[in-house]
């Protein structure tokens, strides 16, 4: 935001009588002061360090279902049927 | 740890919420804790969150990035628009990220993700942390 003041109200404003010395020397007739707001953030820089634990994992193996088990068992049984007649 | 601070929330913090807890920075406390199941090329996603303090509130840029060996494995994506992690793996992922929204006391949701490719041995990697950066201000004064 600007503020512009003018000179010009010289004597009618008292507040305006200081301005007029505002930058160390008394303004002429006519002649404008500006004022510009400012903002200055001083900041607190923040750095921070967090540890991280990746845990690279073997999977678990899937347990046989009890299906493929008994066909397993199936087939062993058959093959060690046919071994003991050949033999 | 100082107060102001732009700090670490995890324990599934919400977006724009309070809850969650404050990551400890304390060595090997590991805050981000997760597990990849190696055999084959695999990730897993992990929520975390920024906020300042009561009362204070970021200025400028912020950003998030990882340091350390294995810091190519890691990525991260901004979770303003991904509540969860189904959504998230929808997210675009870099390795670092750098925002200008403004934080305040109140969670901003970022995703985490921690990689395999498949041919790394069994092991419990921390060479990796996650580094926030950041300046706040009072809120208000920005």
């Amino acid at each position: 935001m600007v503020m512009d003041y003018s000179i010009m109200w010289f004597g009618f404003r008292g507040q305006n009588h200081a301005l007029g010395f505002g930058q160390g020397r008394f303004r002429k007739y006519g002649e404008h002061l500006n004022f510009y707001e400012t903002k200055c953030n001083i900041a607190d820089v923040t750095q921070s360090l967090y540890g991280t634990r990746r845990v690279v994992a073997i999977p678990p193996e899937e347990p046989e279902t009890s299906i493929n088990h008994a066909e397993r068992m199936r087939q062993h049984l058959i093959s060690q049927f046919q071994w003991e007649v050949i033999a | 740890m100082a107060e102001g601070q732009l700090k670490m929330v995890v324990s599934n913090p919400t977006q724009n919420g309070t809850d969650g807890t404050l990551a400890s920075q304390v060595l090997q406390s590991y805050p981000v804790n997760l597990i990849i199941n190696t055999g084959e090329s695999n990730h897993t996603l992990y929520k975390i969150a920024l906020r300042c303090d009561d009362g204070w509130q970021t200025v400028g840029t912020w950003e998030v990035s990882f340091v350390g060996t294995t810091s190519a494995r890691w990525s991260i994506a901004d979770g303003v628009s991904y509540p969860n992690e189904a959504l998230a793996e929808y997210a675009e992922y870099y390795p670092s990220i750098a925002g200008n929204a403004v934080i305040n006391s109140r969670n901003h949701v970022l995703w985490l993700k921690a990689e395999t490719d498949g041919t790394e041995p069994a092991q419990v990697d921390t060479s990796v942390q996650v580094r926030v950066y950041g300046r706040c201000v009072p809120s208000g004064g920005a």
